[in-house]
């Protein structure tokens, strides 16, 4: 096999993975309700004193989601290494980033949660030799996932639609589509969310995340929540998977301690009845 | 001062636009004034055309959830407490004290998580049927809000710093504090998260504890335990004192000085004297 058999995910040979992220909270009902769950996505290591963490290991497949670094810089060895790891801890299939960048390179400010580059050459070129780089050395395949942005920047002059095409066309990454992050954006450029979709590169699209959304009082407008997706929702995941021909896993993305466990079963059995014939 | 040019540098004047609300109104004011003087001239200029109103609310959004990710974290004992005091501590978040405070936040500034930390005392401090100890509890995870703000590495090349020696003068982080606690609080802590429902919230052991609570370059925040010679040990590294003579004074034993010196500069407790604190 050679490294790019190794970061390259085969076609889909088998049903549609229906999931959700892992909330050690409701490790416990979870667990419980295995069936529901196909996957569960890590956006945090396990603590040392969760004792469903390895039930869970044994029982679901997992898949790294956690905050690993920006693709605006190279990672470090550090970064890498602690990647590797958490990859190797989960055995993976793929590994998922962000078209984001969230922190000054002198270190001083940091946003904390998303925020999405510049669409430029120059930001172009820097993901994709980093993107590059990154999953050489994941060795296995590495997926990105789009960052809505709240407000336009003149500055960014490439249409996200073609950044990330552009992306995945140099990189060969796949593409974790965040549905809930299409609908906002969709929503402030005041455009069907149908309709704005269709311009992504959905032939990339190995994940799709789907999930609530809320109004937001600081905002004045809808964004992600641990809510249950809305029929709307649960029609445009329908829609979206019909559109992705590649896609393997569908992931009700809610990770917080709020989170219920009525929201988090409810929500993905509806996602499952819905998807998965 | 160097002004920097390029698609990073104005990306890192748009993340400072969200995370530093005094940057925001010099930018909107007087757009020669520091600190927004140190931004070149047509990096000002995209600023200042992007929505003003949209940034605004984007930056007070940012801003609660920057918080909150660290008082879900930090303070998760204090939300333990919550079935007794029915007062959770990311409410504070909603309250017009908070609500005060945003437009002079700086996302991960010291000086910030200090007044926050300010406000989760006095909100949870008035709860009802407070245990004794939540004073107390309150102020152990305060001190993790506050060490880990600041700046961090977030990535480096840098090599491995050569090992301390008995003759190494390392000096104490800053950022690092002492807390004197009269309560054995970190062995509270794992019966709390886990205490049954039940009339009343678990009790403390009344001890008086001495915890050292420090950040590593990359922000791990750890919490050491202190007994009264490594407190001697610790006053007295203050980059002139070498760890031989700093272990001699506190009366341990050179060796295991030299062995909680490591520690010490693993927690980010301790430094060499020429490293820098992470200021990049």
């Amino acid at each position: 096999m050679t490294d790019l058999d190794r970061t390259t995910l085969p076609p889909r040979d088998g049903p549609l993975w229906v999931g959700a992220f892992y909330n050690p909270h409701l490790a416990r009902e979870t667990l419980e309700a295995a069936e529901l769950f196909d996957h569960l996505a890590m956006a945090d290591p396990p603590r040392a004193d969760d004792r469903w963490f390895e039930p869970a290991r044994e029982r679901f497949t997992l898949l790294l989601h956690d905050y690993l670094g920006q693709l605006s810089e190279p990672y470090d060895a550090h970064a890498i290494a602690r990647s590797r790891h958490l990859a190797a801890l989960y055995d993976s299939p793929w590994v998922a980033e962000h078209f984001q960048c969230l922190h000054t390179e002198d270190g001083r400010f940091n946003l904390n949660y998303v925020f999405p580059p510049l669409y430029t050459e120059e930001f172009l070129q820097r993901f994709i030799t980093n993107a590059t780089l990154l999953r050489a050395q994941l060795d296995r395949p590495l997926v990105m996932e789009n960052i809505p942005g709240f407000f336009d920047v003149p500055a960014s002059t490439i249409p996200e639609p073609e950044f990330l095409t552009r992306f995945f066309d140099a990189t060969g990454c796949g593409f974790l589509l965040d549905l809930p992050h299409i609908w906002i954006e969709a929503h402030l450029q005041r455009r069907d969310p149908a309709a704005f979709l269709e311009a992504f590169p959905l032939d990339r699209v190995v994940e799709i995340h789907s999930g609530g959304l809320v109004d937001d009082d600081d905002l004045h407008a809808p964004w992600i929540a641990p809510a249950p997706p809305s029929d709307a929702m649960l029609d445009f995941t329908a829609h979206a998977v019909a559109r992705c021909p590649a896609v393997r896993a569908v992931t009700f993305d809610a990770f917080s301690p709020t989170l219920t466990a009525d929201v988090l079963l409810e929500s993905t059995r509806r996602l499952r009845e819905r998807l998965v014939p | 001062m160097t002004t920097a040019h390029g698609d990073r540098a104005l990306h890192d004047a748009l993340i400072r636009l969200l995370a530093d609300a005094p940057f925001r109104d010099a930018l909107h004011g007087d757009g020669d004034r520091a600190p927004a003087s140190d931004l070149a001239p047509e990096h000002r200029a995209v600023l200042r055309s992007v929505d003003p109103e949209r940034v605004r609310r984007f930056a007070r959004f940012l801003a609660r959830q920057y918080y909150a990710e660290r008082i879900v974290h930090f303070h998760r004992y204090s939300r333990a407490l919550t079935r007794w005091t029915g007062r959770a501590p990311e409410a504070v978040l909603r309250t017009p004290e908070f609500e005060a405070l945003l437009p002079s936040v700086v996302l991960g500034s010291r000086d910030t998580a200090e007044r926050v930390a300010a406000l989760l005392a006095d909100y949870l401090g008035a709860a009802p049927h407070l245990p004794p100890y939540a004073e107390e509890l309150v102020r152990y995870q305060n001190a993790q809000l506050v060490v880990e703000a600041g700046p961090r590495v977030w990535r480096s090349d840098d090599e491995e710093p050569a090992p301390f020696t008995a003759e190494s003068a390392p000096v104490r982080e800053r950022g690092a504090l002492v807390l004197h606690l009269t309560w054995d609080i970190p062995a509270l802590l794992p019966t709390l998260l886990t205490a049954p429902a039940a009339e009343r919230p678990p009790d403390a052991r009344r001890a008086g504890v001495a915890l050292l609570v420090a950040r590593s370059p990359r922000a791990r925040v750890s919490v050491l335990r202190c007994s009264r010679a490594l407190l001697d040990f610790l006053e007295r590294l203050d980059g002139t004192a070498t760890i031989a003579a700093a272990a001699d004074a506190a009366r341990l034993p050179v060796s295991d000085a030299v062995e909680i010196a490591h520690t010490l500069r693993e927690a980010g407790a301790l430094r060499a004297p020429h490293a820098s604190a992470p200021t990049t």
